[in-house]
């Protein structure tokens, strides 16, 4: 009889051992990544993306627009030179002494 | 004595074969990436040195083990590859495997150690241009 339950205790540490193998196999196996197909995929994959997604932005991005500055307004002519202009168109003969007086007083007017 | 100078004599005859152990299968491999060419499904190729892709600097081919993998022994976490099949062309060592729904297969040149690795997937596929040499 004793013998008999010896034989039983094998059988049954035997069948714990087995348990505990099966328990213990995958958590063996969680401590393997995936190598190529995994950590070598997911690192090429992320990056095609990131190159990808910077190469979209740079193509989409608009062209730096060239910059419009107002065209230079032509310098008004100071008082003293549009007298002076008109002493030279008077002395020319190119206006009467009458619109040189009217020029005149409208310049003098308007400062 | 002369068991003694048989042994050395053997010794010494054995030693340029195993540092002749080439690219056969027969020792271990390490493998340097160069460059990737990667394409999706979705957009245009990419591609660029390695290292820019932030891939591990070398890859460790275990013919016993018949796993590829990234880190040589001891290592905490293990990251490896398990090859499904090895054959020998005339020239080439190919090596293939399935992973996480990607098939992926390597191709070294015994004579000159240039390696090309492909990998595809549902989306995207990419190649991986290197060298390797025995361990």
């Amino acid at each position: 009889m004793f013998k008999h339950n010896g034989n039983l205790l094998k059988v049954l540490a035997c069948l714990a051992s087995m348990g505990l193998m099966v328990v213990y196999a995958p958590a063996k196996a969680n401590d393997t990544g995936a190598f190529i197909g995994g950590m070598v995929t997911m690192k090429v994959v992320n990056n095609m993306e990131r190159r990808t997604q910077a190469e979209e932005a740079q193509a989409y991005r608009p062209a730096p627009q060239p910059v419009h500055q107002a065209p230079a307004q032509p310098a008004r002519p100071s008082k003293e030179s549009q007298l002076q202009d008109l002493d030279r168109l008077a002395a020319g003969g190119y206006i009467t002494p009458q619109e040189y007086k009217d020029r005149r007083k409208a310049i003098l007017d308007s400062m | 004595m002369r068991k003694l100078f048989s042994a050395f004599a053997l010794t010494i005859g054995a030693l340029p074969v195993a540092s002749a152990a080439g690219i056969d299968g027969s020792a271990n491999l390490v493998c340097a990436a160069n460059n990737v060419v990667a394409c999706s499904k979705a957009s245009s190729c990419v591609q660029g040195e390695a290292s820019s892709f932030d891939l591990p600097a070398f890859m460790f081919v275990d013919f016993k083990a018949r796993v590829v993998k990234a880190r040589t022994e001891g290592d905490a976490k293990r990251i490896e590859s398990p090859i499904r099949t090895f054959e020998k062309s005339n020239s080439q060592l190919i090596l293939q495997g399935v992973e996480n729904g990607h098939g992926w297969g390597m191709s070294i040149d015994q004579a000159g150690g240039g390696m090309t690795t492909t990998v595809s997937g549902e989306s995207s596929s990419f190649m991986i241009f290197g060298a390797c040499t025995a361990l």
